[in-house]
């Protein structure tokens, strides 16, 4: 192994033969785990942790108090055991021990689990929970809404981990303005429990902390069990200012989070506690657009009614106006007709009584000629009569005279 | 409305007021009112959004 006596950062030569690489230690380790009988027992009882399934094989942690170590139950062995181990179960287990050199790491690689009955852990975890709950800790009416709009988030975790960047970050992506105050405590460990509650207690009491965050990313069963301890979940539930729990995974939950006012899931999603600031400016600018536009419907709305009843008057006074001109301009026709009319009869009256005088007149002419003719036949007939005697008496005398003179000659 | 009323009091006047003028059973005046009302609303809401700075406070 290296002399650490002097510290330095350059790269220095080795004064030993004896240097392996990692996996010439693991080789060898192996080799010494695998060929001692003594390690070789019937069974090895302890509590099922961190239960989880990947690739067909199912894979636990067999633990006691402070004690681990990972189990694994190939898929083609899960049908031959006596019981399915889950958590909360406390078993014993038969198989091989082995060692995977590659991690150098120690695994059980399991032929048979037997069901021993419920877990130490589980019992502990049944009476805190029992505990909480007969103090009405869990009760649903208890918890109290988060604020809307939080100003300053008050976050309890270790001041080094992922979890505090996951949660920071979580925080200001939804709500860049938001202040945010660590309080750094310990998340597992000795110091853990008091670290945990006086941050919790030292947030309840600054006025400003609006809401208080705890949380720390995920990690064996065994490390997360400090938020089921019943001194840190009283704390919590105590609070005045609301609180929002988030241990572990997706999966883990811990009474820390049940008494909580709000559980999340992981650090990574401590940022539900405030609201998308994006998503308030949306709707402040929807409710700006949707208020100009109801406004400007309003008094469009308004306006058309106004010119409508505004048309609709005019409309009426027009149409009023032309039914009284209409209705004097027909009165005027029938009257210039009837006058017209009866200038036209007087007009026939006159001309049939012209007619008829003209008429009258001709009868009267017709008379005249009637009687002047035969006056005129009558005095020519007279005329002729007289020439006819003139003539006969002419005649007459000339018979007279030849006669005369006939005998004059003959005389 | 105040500052110490909720945003989300706030947002439900405003969504009451848009309703109203949608309702177009408002005169011009009454509907002039309703918007500036609307505004400072908003107005109050947006300052109300802005809540700090965005610092991280080490204890």
């Amino acid at each position: 192994m290296a002399n650490a006596d002097v510290k330095t950062d350059a790269v220095a030569e080795l004064d030993s033969d004896d240097v392996v690489t990692v996996a010439t230690l693991n080789e060898e380790i192996g080799d010494v785990i695998e060929d001692r009988p003594e390690l070789d027992h019937e069974y090895v009882v302890g509590d099922v942790s961190d239960y989880r399934e990947a690739n067909g094989h199912l894979h636990f942690d067999l633990v006691a108090a402070e004690a681990s170590i990972h189990c694994v139950v190939f898929g083609f062995r899960r049908q031959q055991l006596h019981a399915n181990p889950d958590e909360e179960m406390h078993v014993a287990v038969r198989g091989d021990l082995s060692y995977y050199q590659p991690q150098g790491s120690c695994s059980i690689l399991v032929d048979d689990v037997v069901n021993m009955g419920e877990s130490k852990y589980s019992q502990i975890y049944a009476e805190n929970k029992e505990k909480l709950a007969a103090d009405g800790l869990l009760a649903e009416e208890r918890k109290q809404s988060l604020p809307e709009l939080p100003a300053s988030v008050g976050l309890v975790t270790s001041a080094d981990s992922d979890a505090r960047i996951d949660a920071v970050t979580a925080l200001h992506d939804r709500y860049p303005e938001v202040d945010i105050k660590i309080h750094d405590a310990s998340v597992q460990g000795p110091d853990a429990l008091q670290e945990l509650m006086s941050g919790v207690a030292s947030f309840d009491e600054d006025a400003t902390v609006d809401v208080i965050v705890v949380t720390r990313g995920g990690g064996a069963d065994k490390t997360l069990r400090i938020f089921n301890e019943t001194p840190l979940c009283r704390v919590i539930a105590d609070t005045d200012t609301p609180t929002a729990v988030g241990i572990g995974h997706e999966d883990d939950q811990t009474l820390a989070d049940e008494v909580a006012d709000y559980r999340f899931m992981t650090p990574t999603h401590a940022g539900e506690v405030v609201p998308k600031r994006a998503d308030l400016d949306q709707e402040c600018s929807q409710l700006e657009g949707r208020l100009d536009t109801a406004y400007q419907s309003a008094v469009d709305t308004k306006l058309t009614a106004s010119k409508t009843a505004l048309d609709n008057a005019y409309e009426g006074a027009v149409s009023s106006r032309l039914q009284e001109l209409e209705a004097s301009l027909a009165h005027a026709a029938d009257r210039h007709l009837e006058a017209e009319i009866f200038e036209l009869r007087n007009q026939l009256d006159t001309a049939y009584q012209t007619l008829e005088q003209e008429k009258e007149h001709e009868e009267e002419l017709e008379e005249t000629v009637e009687e002047v003719r035969d006056e005129a036949m009558t005095e020519a007939e007279a005329k002729v009569a007289r020439q006819q005697r003139r003539y006969k008496i002419a005649i007459a005398v000339l018979v007279l005279v030849v006669l005369g003179l006939a005998a004059l000659y003959v005389i | 409305m105040t500052d110490n009323t909720p945003i989300s009091d706030k947002v439900d006047r405003i969504e009451t007021i848009i309703e109203q003028l949608e309702a177009g059973e408002v005169s011009l005046e009454e509907a002039e009112e309703l918007r500036e009302e609307g505004k400072e609303i908003l107005e109050e809401l947006e300052e109300t959004l802005d809540v700090g700075d965005g610092e991280i406070i080490e204890q």
